[in-house]
């Protein structure tokens, strides 16, 4: 139905609009791929009210919205425990919902986890902007006028698709977020390991790095152990900058732990393109989800994986994702 | 120095890191850029897209389509067969700037009160550069041209080094970055100068800042001929010094829409004549 939409009664603390895998293709010109921070819980929303996988949804953090229906529509809530009510009645999680005009979804506090993502049948249709409409609020792009939503607003809805059956998703294949608030995150060394000494190397993998509550979608701050270098980062140019953790500026992959000084910081979907510090580790695409999943004060223990052991592990999340026993029909 | 052959190391799961050498000279930047659009030409199955640095090029790649190995052979292949373009388009861009303004001032002054103690960034660049004073500074960075060796780390960010070694100055990057640096501020770090394109984070040092918008998402603005970013790799850059009051005039002026840009078209930049040029100079002295 044309000029459907969804009106937001209370915006949440940042909910944007964001799409799955985001803006690619675009790097050179220093836009980042955006893109919902848990692509895994992402994906599975879409599944569940049966939206194409580049459908846009809501990345809700910490504090979710409240939402009123102007039409009939599916949703579905995954990610980050937020005490989800349909009109007032508890929400299941992780499963399909039928809403209908005139209802009312209201999210609460994210209890564990940082993020939930509210998928809606149909999607959300907003305006593409270099191919994606993933909202990047640094560059004022994306979403609805680059920000995030704001009360009173309405969002417009894609066509709603048929209706979907009653769905599920299969409890082993959600994400799990530790109890005890302590994750355990895949690195590949490189590509600048070779600029920190054996000891911080050792250092790095022997610590619990704690978030830092100045963390967000551009990147993910960690507190920890000092870090010391080896040679190569002593002697260099001087147009590399004075700090051993300054490099000639070189591009940086998503997930790069990227040491800014004595800081380091995992690089998220709105992160810098390149920059003029090392990344000594990172963090491969399958283990992304946990990073967007910590909340401040969480701890990172870190474990060193291989090139082609990261890469197993992301064709099995993205595998799972569409696998037709993911979703259980009800 | 370019190395002998080109280092490679894997940024997780979907990238790879080519470095060409260590210094961020032309020569090397033209090498690696150039790699970068003969990888675009190549169109090797599995091969995203690359992302040049000064002296490297990030390439992304699907291990689903090209293996890391395979991907090393071919992109090692391609680095051998492409050579240096030592002629190039090059436009030259006008800066009107405002240095050691009021605003980059108040947000040291607020990363001071909020973050940590620390010196006035332009004071630091003088003492750490042996200046004569602020005055120097200004001079110094306005003489000459810059060289746009890549755009990044924010939207349509030029990363520049100057032209006249005579001008090079070092600076500091800070330690924690700021959290938020006035869009237009002209900010340099290690041998580097920048344009912040957006109210953004940053992490070099600021010296001044300039009214003109380096960003149009919605194609607004003619002067950006359909792009949105105004500059690319390659341009040349120069700061001209104003006051406050021409601050203000051209801001206005760009808010109205009756600013006119100062982009030279009609250049051609030689690596071989520069290095000639630059050869010739005794590197010691300061303009």
């Amino acid at each position: 139905m044309a000029g459907a939409a969804v009106e937001v009664v209370k915006a949440g603390l940042e909910t944007t609009i964001q799409d799955y895998p985001g803006r690619i293709g675009v790097i050179r010109s220093g836009y980042p791929v955006s893109g919902p921070m848990d692509g895994w819980s992402f994906r599975l929303a879409n599944r569940l009210v049966g939206n194409d996988p580049t459908a846009a949804g809501l990345e809700c953090q910490f504090i979710g919205p409240t939402l009123l229906f102007h039409d009939d529509r599916t949703v579905a809530l995954c990610g980050a425990q937020m005490r989800a009510t349909l009109d007032g009645a508890p929400m299941e999680m992780w499963a399909s919902t039928c809403v209908r005009a005139g209802q009312i979804v209201a999210l609460g506090s994210a209890l564990r986890g940082a993020r939930s993502y509210l998928a809606v049948s149909g999607g959300i249709d907003v305006p593409a902007f270099l191919g994606s409409r993933a909202t990047y609020v640094l560059g004022q792009v994306g979403g609805i006028e680059g920000a995030p939503l704001k009360e009173g607003q309405c969002l417009p809805l894609g066509r709603g698709v048929k209706r979907a059956g009653q769905r599920r998703v299969a409890n082993q294949v959600r994400p799990v977020f530790p109890s005890d608030r302590v994750w355990s995150i895949e690195v590949v060394p490189g590509p600048n390991d070779d600029w920190i000494d054996d000891d911080a190397q050792a250092r790095f993998f022997a610590s619990g790095w704690t978030v830092s509550t100045r963390s967000n979608r551009v990147g993910v701050r960690l507190d920890g152990p000092e870090w010391s270098f080896a040679r190569r980062a002593y002697d260099k140019s001087a147009e590399n900058g004075s700090h051993p953790s300054n490099v000639i500026e070189h591009g940086y992959g998503l997930g790069s732990i990227n040491l800014c000084g004595q800081t380091p910081i995992v690089l998220g979907p709105d992160g810098l393109t390149l920059g003029g510090f090392i990344c000594p580790y990172t963090v491969p695409t399958g283990s992304l989800w946990k990073v967007g999943q910590a909340r401040p004060g969480d701890v990172f223990r870190f474990l060193s994986v291989t090139v082609e052991a990261a890469q197993a592990a992301r064709d099995a999340l993205d595998a799972l994702c569409f696998a037709s026993d993911t979703i259980e029909e009800l | 120095m370019m190395f002998a052959e080109p280092r490679i190391s894997p940024n997780g799961d979907r990238y790879v890191l080519i470095e060409f050498g260590d210094d961020s000279g032309l020569r090397l930047n033209l090498r690696a850029r150039g790699f970068s659009e003969a990888l675009d030409k190549a169109d090797i199955p599995g091969v995203l897209e690359s992302n040049p640095g000064f002296n490297s090029v990030l390439v992304e790649y699907d291990s689903r389509r090209i293996d890391y190995r395979d991907l090393i052979r071919e992109a090692m292949a391609l680095a051998q067969d492409v050579g240096i373009p030592t002629e190039v388009e090059s436009r030259l861009v006008h800066f009107p700037t405002h240095y050691l303004d009021p605003w980059t001032r108040a947000c040291i002054d607020e990363y001071r009160k909020t973050i940590k103690e620390r010196p006035y960034d332009p004071e630091l660049i003088v003492a750490e550069n042996r200046l004569s004073g602020l005055e120097e500074l200004v001079a110094l960075h306005s003489a000459t041209e810059y060289w746009i060796g890549i755009i990044g780390a924010y939207p349509g960010l030029p990363l520049m080094r100057p032209l006249d070694p005579r001008c090079t100055i070092y600076a500091p990057k800070y330690d924690p970055p700021r959290m938020w640096t006035p869009r237009g501020a002209v900010v340099c770090a290690g041998g580097a100068t920048a344009i912040q394109t957006l109210h953004s984070p940053g992490g070099f040092n600021m010296i001044g800042r300039t009214p003109i918008p380096l960003l149009d998402p919605v194609h607004r603005n003619p002067a950006f001929q359909g792009n949105i970013a105004l500059l690319r790799p390659g341009d040349r850059v120069k700061f001209d010094v104003i006051d406050l009051a021409e601050y203000s005039r051209i801001e206005a002026k760009i808010a109205e829409g009756s600013y006119a840009f100062n982009i030279i078209e009609y250049q051609r930049f030689s690596l071989t004549a520069y290095e000639a040029w630059v050869a010739s100079l005794d590197a010691r002295t300061r303009y």
